[in-house]
């Protein structure tokens, strides 16, 4: 069974955009964490306990080979933070550690809001 | 008695007479664009042009559903230009914003002062600008009618980021 997702969990979002990352900032852009239009839920996974390079590993296997286009980098934010704005995380399994970002607001611009402040919470890596 | 008459191809800042032929006037127009080119990109007018490209840029690139190899919807024609609207529609004075494709299919501007000092408008050819901003703790968003001139409230935002 899968362990429901905790608050002190971190949450990986995986970025294949260019435009979805700042070099200059080293950060991500708010795009990368907005939800996808068809079911509004942003993909993510959960990270914790598990190496740096077993995490680019499942970037690379899961979403990478999935969507044919390659892990331009990756930002992490915590799950606590996600669920202090106001929205939900849960599992979605298979692929293993996949979950969802769900509950975004139906209003165009706390959507963004949001997304904002996450991607200034998160920290970004570069592949 | 002298008449004034209109020169059509005169040299002028920008514009190379084309009364010319051989080897050497081809190499003199290419190095006069050269000229022309360096000088616009050094002056407001090549920061709005530079921004305008990225934006064609990313009108070809994402207009395909499913463009970030998911599910995201196709930048419109109609959001193009109405960001090739905004753009235009920029105060001279003002910072340009780096260009962004959301997976919604509306197309993003944004300006940023460091992380947390961000603030975007969000466009979707409807003739309205969806916004958001954090200004370190202070955060704004809303929706703004964009009819022909750009909202104050979006120029109050920005003057905001960068005071």
């Amino acid at each position: 069974m899968v362990e429901p997702i905790t608050p002190a969990e971190v949450l990986s979002r995986f970025i294949m955009q260019t435009n979805w990352y700042k070099p200059s900032d080293n950060c991500a852009r708010y795009a990368a964490f907005m939800p996808n239009p068809k079911n509004r839920e942003t993909s993510v996974y959960r990270i914790l306990g598990i190496s740096d390079k077993e995490i680019w590993e499942i970037g690379d296997r899961e979403v990478g080979q999935n969507r044919g286009k390659p892990i331009l980098g990756r930002a992490d934010v915590g799950a606590s933070f996600v669920i202090k704005k106001g929205l939900n995380v849960v599992p979605s399994e298979p692929p293993v550690r996949h979950a969802n970002i769900v509950g975004w607001p139906e209003e165009k611009s706390e959507q963004r809001l949001i997304a904002l402040e996450l991607a200034a919470e998160a920290i970004f890596y570069k592949k | 008695m002298t008449i004034a008459m209109r020169c059509t191809d005169c040299t002028t800042i920008t514009h190379l007479s084309q009364n010319g032929f051989g080897a050497d006037h081809v190499q003199l127009s290419k190095f006069f664009d050269d000229i022309v080119k360096e000088l616009r990109k050094s002056i407001t007018l090549g920061r709005k042009t530079d921004v305008l490209q990225s934006l064609e840029d990313l009108f070809e690139a994402c207009s395909e559903e499913g463009w970030d190899g998911n599910e995201a919807s196709p930048i419109t024609e109609d959001a193009y230009l109405e960001a090739r609207k905004l753009i235009s529609n920029l105060p001279i004075n003002l910072r340009m914003p780096e260009v962004v494709p959301e997976p919604s299919g509306e197309i993003g501007l944004e300006w940023s002062k460091g992380k947390d000092r961000v603030f975007i408008v969000s466009l979707s050819g409807k003739n309205e600008i969806v916004y958001a901003g954090l200004f370190g703790t202070n955060k704004v968003h809303g929706v703004e009618y964009f009819g022909d001139a750009l909202p104050s409230t979006i120029l109050e935002n920005l003057r905001r980021l960068y005071a």
